[in-house]
């Protein structure tokens, strides 16, 4: 979360200020694929750039607090993820050298910082194996840090279906870890 | 005999989940990420664990993107020509994206012809306005109006010779005189009388009501083509008048009736012919444009209906 300084944020990043859309990118750029990873697995990083681009376009116009920014993203994220699930997951893959990927930037412990990547997709994917709709909602509110009235407005559900996926989700990955040994290794 | 020995829905309605339910406000803490997994109940450790795993900060793996998202939003960048433009909105319960509308219709309209190419000077995407195109879209436009104002002509001169044929038996054929101008002749000459009865035999005197009547009524404008939009009120009084001289059996078309001499006319009252404009009188209740028609010295043919001679002259002789 950016906190107070959002306004001034969000407005200078509608005038194209770099820096400032650069600093909403980094505060919700992880989470948007985490949940679009989760959603449309493999498609990621694709719906997560039509989402940027979407949002781009509309800065200028949107109107509102940090909570309705990050619903707002997600909304439309999430529009993007039923779009490429309607459509089949037709999609057009674009391969990529080996001699590319080093240059992409290291951080100062990459032993650490894969582990940490590692737990954070393993749980992710634990949690995308749930019922779809208990997953949506578990994301929904623990990685984009949404609460219940949000996450049933984006979703289209009421706000007590929302309170009851998310107990079931909750119970049913605790029945999982308790048995599950790769899991446990993971978290 | 064990739970594995029957089905479910056979078994006592026993919990089949050692899992307890968790209450709302621990699970509300546990998805918000403010409870620790030491003050979790005991099967719920794990999941406080794996949803804290799933909040964790972001890896610089999911943050390699950063560059290529600055790029994407300098290419983007929202300019004066166009708030928005390329994007739709999206609709949310949240935010309020201003303007909001049927994606493509703002956003066409708005659009200035041109072209967005991407200045050097680091202030992003500017709009380049390209001559040719509005040149050519404005010549379009003209071709469209000119193919419109030729089948315009066409349908109106279609339409008048069907009319015209439909009333008359082939305008084009007949003297090969214009419909529309024969019909707006305000002499009510040779013009009128071609065009009222199509041909120039209409006019001769003592045709009767056969085809001068017939072409009368024609030529008056009951069956007016349409391209001639101006009714004058002489035609309006001889269609009334149910087509002028064959009406009154007097054997000339209106219209084509000659100028006659006032001598002509005084002996023709005194003999007392039929159709004198002495006999019809009584039924006066017609207007006096009606009644002027035709009648007396002055009503020629070009000041039927205005004459006021011609209207003092018949009552007169309705007096007598």
């Amino acid at each position: 979360m950016i906190g107070p300084p959002f306004e001034a944020v969000l407005a200078a990043a509608a005038r194209g200020d770099d820096a400032a859309f650069g600093t909403l990118w980094r505060d919700l750029q992880p989470g948007l694929l985490r949940y679009l990873n989760a959603m449309a697995p493999g498609s990621g990083e694709d719906l997560a750039s039509e989402t940027w681009l979407r949002v781009v376009g509309n800065l200028g116009r949107f109107s509102g607090d940090e909570r309705a920014f990050r619903a707002w993203v997600f909304t439309i994220a999430r529009h993007r993820a039923v779009d490429r699930w309607r459509r089949g997951a037709r999609r057009n893959d674009e391969l990529v050298p080996v001699d590319a990927l080093a240059g992409l930037p290291a951080s100062d412990d990459p032993a650490g910082a894969a582990v940490d990547a590692m737990a954070s997709r393993a749980a992710v994917d634990l949690i995308a194996t749930l019922p779809p709709d208990q997953a949506e909602v578990v994301l929904l509110r623990v990685v984009a840090g949404l609460d219940v009235a949000e996450v049933a407005a984006i979703t289209g559900k009421r706000p007590g279906n929302v309170r009851v996926l998310a107990h079931r989700a909750l119970r049913r990955l605790a029945e999982r870890l308790g048995g599950d040994v790769r899991v446990r290794g993971a978290v | 005999m064990g739970a594995g020995d029957v089905y479910p829905a056979e078994m006592p309605n026993h919990p089949t989940s050692p899992i307890p339910a968790l209450d709302d406000d621990t699970a509300e803490r546990l998805l918000a990420g403010r409870l620790d997994p030491d003050d979790a109940p005991p099967a719920y450790a794990d999941v406080a664990r794996l949803l804290q795993a799933a909040a964790a900060p972001p890896s610089p793996e999911e943050l390699a993107g950063q560059a290529a998202a600055l790029a994407s939003f300098r290419a983007a960048r929202v300019g004066p020509w166009g708030a928005g433009g390329g994007w739709g909105g999206v609709r949310s319960g949240f935010g309020a994206v201003r303007g909001w509308g049927r994606p493509g219709t703002r956003r066409r309209a708005g659009r200035v012809p041109g072209r967005v190419v991407a200045s050097g000077d680091g202030q992003g995407r500017r709009l380049v306005a390209e001559p040719g195109r509005p040149e050519a879209r404005r010549r379009a436009g003209r071709a469209r109006g000119r193919v419109v104002a030729v089948a315009l002509a066409g349908v109106l001169v279609a339409g008048g010779a069907v009319a015209g044929g439909a009333a008359t038996g082939g305008l084009w054929t007949t003297g090969g005189a214009s419909s529309s101008a024969g019909l707006r002749s305000p002499s009510g000459g040779p013009g009128a009388g071609a065009a009222g009865s199509g041909a120039p035999a209409s006019g001769a005197p003592g045709s009767g009501v056969g085809p001068g009547a017939v072409s009368g009524s024609g030529g008056s404008g009951l069956l007016r083509p349409s391209g001639s939009a101006v009714v004058t009120e002489r035609e309006r009084a001889v269609a009334r008048h149910g087509g002028g001289g064959g009406s009154r059996g007097g054997g000339t078309a209106h219209g084509t009736k000659p100028v006659r001499a006032p001598e002509d006319k005084a002996s023709e009252a005194k003999a007392g012919r039929p159709g004198k404009p002495a006999a019809q009188k009584p039924k006066a209740e017609k207007p006096k444009a009606e009644k002027a028609v035709g009648k007396g010295p002055k009503a020629t043919p070009g000041q039927s209906g205005t004459a006021p001679a011609a209207g003092g002259t018949s009552r007169r002789a309705a007096r007598r």
